[in-house]
């Protein structure tokens, strides 16, 4: 059985996902902090452990992300791009979904691809120029209405008139809704409103990029339910979110181009003897 | 995902957009401070917009609702069928999305907004509606019939454009006679005198208190705000003429009592400013709400949608229908100041009228983008104004609220011009 390895550096979290010849064994996501090979090194180590498997089983690795040239014990190291539509399409294929477009909420930025009929990507847009229509806007507002990221979904959905949010740059809706909280507005309305703000962003970039069904939706914000309704609601269509952690999508994606070159060389070499 | 699905979809999400539009406009709303008490009558119609517009349009068991546009289809006549009429006019950004699907880019915003209400199911008295009286006025409305077929009972009514001919006079009676024909097939009740006198003097009722309310704002005191105005009028498009002229008579009341307590919105010395052009119809407030967040005294509008919405009378001479009809046609084409018509004359001396009772220093005339007869006659409105005295500011947009930063700009600076016109 051989053991092959996926690390996507994140500017917020880095996850690390492990395969083998078969399956996905497991994964982890902890916060990249200053310096990325080292946490990169930390968590696979945590990882293996884990999973009970000894410190050298992996096989190959595959980094990507943007801190992916960081990564030096990586063998090889691919676009967030690339890995996510290879994860993204796998999962896809797993549930017998074809997916051929892909939203990437991240904890920095945001993406959407377009792929065409043989899963290849033919476009993508991106937002990596300002926190807004990111997981780090989603984060903020937690942290001035003191609650937890995890509860934001559920307690959006309370809303039945969700408040909009004016402020384009996610610093200044800070403002907007701190000054909405002193007005005593409901929390379920302010964060449904800022799903919304966000969605609406989403829509722009998907619009430049024209929809096709089926939508994929990853990233650690694709977890939060609120977002994926304000989303659906958007774009008029349904988002297929992975049953697993959608977060480590893009790492999948790595450790499965990992195996594939492990497979390509083996064949080279198999040809050259 | 089948069309089906998709089209509920698509209506779900130019429900909630437009519910947040409402929402944030009430939301505002409740912070102002000195806002009269009897507009709450009011603010509950809008308020059912974010709930497909429930309850906003009476439905009295077995009423047949009559949709209109513009303000050349006889009410009395739908009253005296039996019928609610509900006027389609429409002011919501969300929609337009939806109507842009079906008209040019260029096409007004209005147009695109009742498209996308008439094809989608948003506020249900679009879908209710058992006939629609489309006037072939602006080139827009000629064509959005036959676009909207498809979606409504729509009966277009030739519509003449030079109103002085008798040639015109005879036409537009013909196409009410016409209108009034259709609407009985539709209620199955006969326009008889006895309906048809009761349904005048039921508008006409109506028209006192609208008058009552139009002599309040000549007040020194701006006693109510220029947005509030366009609210009640927008809310007689819904409103059955009877609870309407109810609740305006309470709101006068409430206004003339603030008018000897010198009760004011506005700070005094305030800049008094008229909107006119094409028509501000809710939620499309942003103007209306900028002139008044930056401490201008909105006191009058030439707005079809709003002062001139009920301003002329139907003069009965004699007591037959078919005089009454007459009378009827006569008063919805003659009076009209629309600039689809090829006369100015009308339109002109109504702007002098105004300026002169409200007192008025500063005109902003409002273009939407695509409403080719108001873009036409702003150079002749310009140039009347100015050789009166009086400074307009042109203000072409569309139902996007992108732009209400700049408009804020450029409408400040207006004012500060104005209030330096007076120390000078």
């Amino acid at each position: 059985m051989s053991y092959f390895a996926g690390i996507d550096i994140g500017s917020a979290t880095t996850k690390v996902a492990v395969i083998d010849d078969n399956q996905i064994l497991g994964y982890k996501v902890a916060p990249t902090g200053v310096h990325c090979e080292e946490t990169a090194q930390q968590i696979l180590g945590d990882l293996l452990k884990q999973l009970e498997l000894p410190e050298d089983a992996v096989e190959r690795v595959t980094s990507t992300g943007y801190g992916r040239r960081l990564v030096k014990f990586a063998s090889s190291n691919i676009s967030e791009i690339s890995a996510n539509v290879k994860g993204a399409t796998w999962y896809g294929s797993q549930a017998g979904v074809t997916v051929r477009t892909i939203i990437n909420i991240g904890g920095q930025d945001s993406k959407v691809i377009a792929l065409d009929d043989s899963g290849v990507t033919k476009n993508f847009a991106m937002n990596d120029k300002c926190a807004a229509g990111t997981g780090r806007f989603l984060e903020t507002l937690c942290r001035i209405m003191e609650i937890n990221v995890t509860e934001m979904g559920e307690v959006s959905l309370e809303s039945t008139v969700p408040i909009r949010i004016n402020s384009t740059c996610a610093v200044f809706a800070e403002s907007e809704i701190i000054s909405l909280l002193a007005r005593r507005k409901a929390k379920a309305d302010i964060i449904a409103g800022a799903h919304y703000s966000i969605a609406n962003r989403v829509a722009r970039m998907v619009k430049r990029i024209g929809l096709q069904e089926t939508v994929f939706f990853d990233g650690g914000p694709a977890l939060n339910c609120g977002l994926k309704k304000a989303l659906e609601d958007e774009l008029v269509t349904d988002l297929y979110v992975p049953p697993s952690v959608p977060q480590v999508t893009t790492a999948v994606g790595a450790a499965l181009i990992a195996r594939e070159e492990s497979m390509n060389d083996e064949l080279i070499e198999a040809e050259s003897a | 995902m089948d069309a089906q699905e998709k089209r509920r979809r698509l209506a779900n999400k130019v429900k909630v957009n437009l519910a947040m539009t409402v929402r944030e406009i009430f939301d505002a709303i409740e912070d102002e401070p000195s806002r009269p008490q009897n507009m709450a009558y009011f603010d509950r119609i809008f308020k059912t917009f974010t709930d497909g517009g429930k309850g906003a349009v009476p439905r009295e068991e077995g009423r047949k609702l009559i949709g209109t546009y513009c303000l050349f289809v006889p009410e009395e006549i739908i009253y005296a069928a039996g019928g609610q009429p509900v006027r389609l006019c429409a002011g919501s950004y969300d929609s337009t999305e939806v109507g842009e699907e079906f008209l040019p880019d260029v096409a007004c915003p209005m147009v695109k907004s009742e498209m996308g209400f008439s094809a989608l199911p948003v506020l249900s008295f679009y879908q209710d509606c058992s006939l629609v009286a489309l006037p072939a006025s602006c080139d827009w409305k000629t064509k959005m019939g036959a676009i909207m077929e498809e979606h409504a009972p729509v009966m277009m009514m030739d519509m003449p454009r030079i109103k002085e001919s008798e040639a015109s006079r005879e036409m537009w009676l013909s196409e009410i006679k016409r209108f009034k024909r259709e609407v009985e097939k539709v209620t199955g009740v006969k326009v008889n005198r006895r309906r048809l006198r009761e349904a005048i003097r039921l508008v006409q009722r109506a028209q006192v208190e609208f008058d009552r309310f139009h002599a309040i704002r000549k007040a020194d005191a701006t006693v109510i705000s220029g947005r509030d105005a366009l609210e009640v009028l927008n809310a007689y498009f819904y409103d059955h003429a009877e609870s309407w002229t109810a609740a305006m008579s309470l709101l006068n009341d409430e206004l003339e009592e603030r008018i000897r307590n010198k009760t004011s919105v506005t700070k005094p010395k305030a800049v008094r400013l008229m909107l006119t052009g094409s028509p501000m119809v809710f939620p499309n407030w942003k103007i209306p709400t900028v002139i008044e967040e930056l401490g201008g005294a909105l006191v009058a509008d030439e707005f079809c949608t709003s002062n001139r919405y009920l301003h002329d009378k139907v003069a009965v001479d004699e007591g037959s229908v078919n005089d009454m009809l007459h009378a009827i046609a006569d008063r919805y084409l003659l009076p009209c100041t629309c600039p689809i018509f090829s006369t100015t004359v009308d339109r002109r001396d109504r702007l002098l009228q105004l300026v002169e009772d409200h007192r008025v220093e500063g005109v902003i005339y409002h273009t939407l983008k695509g409403c080719h007869p108001y873009d036409l006659e702003t150079k002749l409105t310009e140039t009347l104004l100015r050789d009166n005295g009086i400074p307009m500011l042109r203000i072409e947009t569309d139902y996007s609220p992108q732009d209400v930063e700049q408009l804020r700009t450029r409408i400040e600076a207006f004012m500060e011009t104005l209030t330096g016109k007076r120390r000078g």
